[in-house]
């Protein structure tokens, strides 16, 4: 017998637990299953209604982890696995309406005063128009699958109740192919290392250039695309017609993500803005200012935990110039208006190497 | 490798990618992976670290699991290597208690990791130096070395899905486990490996 059989011997008398001794981590799973079905019913109910925990819980995701994932990974996450659930359940959530946090009689004077309309989609084709007229001509730094895309931004919160203002710099790294370790700095203030993928782990849309490349950059084609999710999900639509009201929600999240990226190959943000542009449920707002407290319009989805998230355009040319939120903090205490736009960007070959000027 | 001792029921990789898939859009249908993979990790977690921890490795295996489950790439058909994975992780959290039960083990001959699963007052006693040098074995492995050696003997993992479980190529599992192997082959120098069999066996 050698030391295998012998180590194999070892603790034997160990068996497989009783269902009895299975039964907390069930109840645990089963809780966070619930709570993600619960969550996703919430974001993607227009009404003002909802459950205490729902609404801490998304606004965790909307104001403070999701961050990440909104601006620098436009890939299913947490909330679109949350937005597909609503699929399973169609049950409105009524209980322990706290009021809608997020708008309503509160509202500061500081806040977006809602005046002109202006149609959400005119802005977002206009957008798309001035990225493309951007890249016409420009030269693109094609980032290779293993160096990183560095950004700079400026991150500014005002808080709604003292009307307090804080400002900093952020610095973000992002592995281009996620095979690296990645820093990400916007949220928080001490920044995070982002790990690279795992063996059994992916993105959607699959990770590094080539993949974005292979995007298509006809608008309608893109989100049905994005439509069909990871592989073998779901089934990719045969028009935007059958995509459902609970689709659109990660949709416009994913083309968010992929309109404002900094470094994109060419003709995949302006689709981005475009396809952005024929999601229903797109509202423009405006009469708002950007960070710099210039007059902008804000594109938001309207519903009830993604309106405030507007992407924040220049009043003039319609030009993307930055992201505003309202990020309210997990125990519910305070609430911020935040702004944050890129101020440098570059194609780096190491993490924490900032581009020489 | 030696082939496994015995025989168990694998569930079908392919069901689990299927599954895993499923529960994108229907969250649910990750509690079936739960029922299904549920019992291997509780019992690998136990006899690592004993009952009440393994609870907790298991509870939390699962939910970052589910969490994860977008990261989750299909084409690698089993979940078994991945949830192994996530709880070889989560059992790092509690190494120091591990190392002191072996420790405990191999000074004392007394295992407080199967303390009250059996009445075992002889095979204990006869298969004591054997149980003492495997502690002391064990408490003096790498926490990497420990990782593969212990999936493959105890989990009967292939080094396929032990490199998959850990994220390592497969030639470090090679060497990981030859070195692991030499090092408990050593601290059993002393030993009859027939008369160790019988006394273990005995319980």
């Amino acid at each position: 017998m050698d030391e295998m059989t012998t180590l194999r011997h070892m603790r034997a008398e160990i068996s497989r637990p009783g269902p009895d001794r299975l039964t907390t981590g069930r109840e645990r799973l089963q809780a966070a299953i619930d709570e993600e079905a619960s969550a996703s019913r919430t974001a993607s109910d227009p009404s003002p209604t909802g459950g205490t925990m729902n609404e801490v819980e998304i606004t965790g995701h909307s104001g403070q982890d999701s961050r990440g994932l909104f601006r620098r990974r436009p890939m299913l996450g947490v909330v679109v696995a949350a937005a597909a659930a609503v699929a399973v359940t169609t049950t409105v959530v009524v209980a322990g309406n706290i009021g809608d946090r997020q708008g309503g009689s509160a509202r500061p004077g500081s806040d977006v005063a809602r005046t002109k309309t202006v149609s959400a989609k005119k802005v977002l084709n206009a957008a798309a128009d001035r990225v493309r007229e951007a890249e016409k001509g420009a030269e693109l730094d094609v980032p290779r699958d293993d160096q990183f895309v560095y950004t700079k931004e400026t991150v500014k919160e005002t808080d709604r109740k003292t009307g307090k203002t804080e400002r900093r710099t952020a610095e973000n790294w992002d592995s281009v192919d996620r095979t690296k370790r990645g820093w990400v700095d916007e949220i928080g203030g001490t920044g995070t290392w982002v790990e690279p993928l795992g063996r059994n782990e992916s993105t959607f849309p699959r990770p590094g250039w080539k993949a974005l490349e292979e995007l298509s950059t006809d608008p309608d084609e893109l989100i049905r695309y994005l439509a069909k999710g990871p592989a073998g999900v779901g089934k990719k639509p045969d028009s935007l017609k059958d995509i459902k009201k609970q689709d659109w929600y990660m949709l416009q999240f994913t083309l968010k993500g992929l309109a404002t990226r900094e470094v994109a190959p060419k003709g995949l943000r302006p689709a981005a803005y475009e396809a952005l542009a024929k999601v229903p449920g797109m509202k423009a707002t405006s009469g708002v200012v950007d960070g710099k407290g210039r007059p902008a319009v804000g594109v938001a989805y309207d519903r009830k935990f993604s309106k405030e998230q507007m992407l924040l355009f220049d009043e003039d040319g319609y030009e993307y110039v930055g992201d505003r939120d309202i990020r309210t903090t997990l125990d519910n205490k305070k609430s911020y208006e935040q702004f944050i736009w890129v101020t440098d960007f570059a194609v780096v070959d190491k993490v924490k190497q900032r581009p020489r000027r | 490798m030696t082939a496994p001792s015995h025989v168990e029921r694998r569930p079908d990789p392919l069901e689990d990618s299927v599954l895993v898939q499923a529960s994108q859009t229907d969250p649910q249908r990750f509690a079936e992976l739960y029922d299904r993979h549920a019992p291997d990790i509780h019992r690998y977690a136990a006899r690592r670290l004993g009952d009440s921890a393994a609870d907790d490795v298991v509870a939390e295996t699962f939910l970052v699991a589910f969490r994860r489950r977008d990261r989750f790439d299909p084409s690698r058909g089993a979940a078994r290597p991945w949830l192994y994975g996530i709880a070889s992780n989560l059992i790092a959290g509690h190494r120091r208690s591990e190392v002191m039960q072996y420790r405990v083990l191999a000074r004392t001959a007394v295992d407080p990791v199967v303390e009250g699963h059996h009445e075992r007052s002889d095979s204990r006693v006869a298969a004591a130096a054997v149980a003492r040098q495997l502690g002391a074995a064990l408490a003096r492995l790498s926490k990497g070395d420990r990782d593969v050696l212990l999936l493959v003997a105890w989990e009967s993992l292939t080094y396929d899905e032990v490199a998959q479980a850990l994220e390592i190529p497969v030639g470090t599992v090679r060497s990981r486990l030859n070195r692991a192997r030499k090092k408990v082959r050593k601290a059993l120098g002393g030993v009859d490996p027939t008369a160790a069999r019988e006394e273990f066996n005995r319980g």
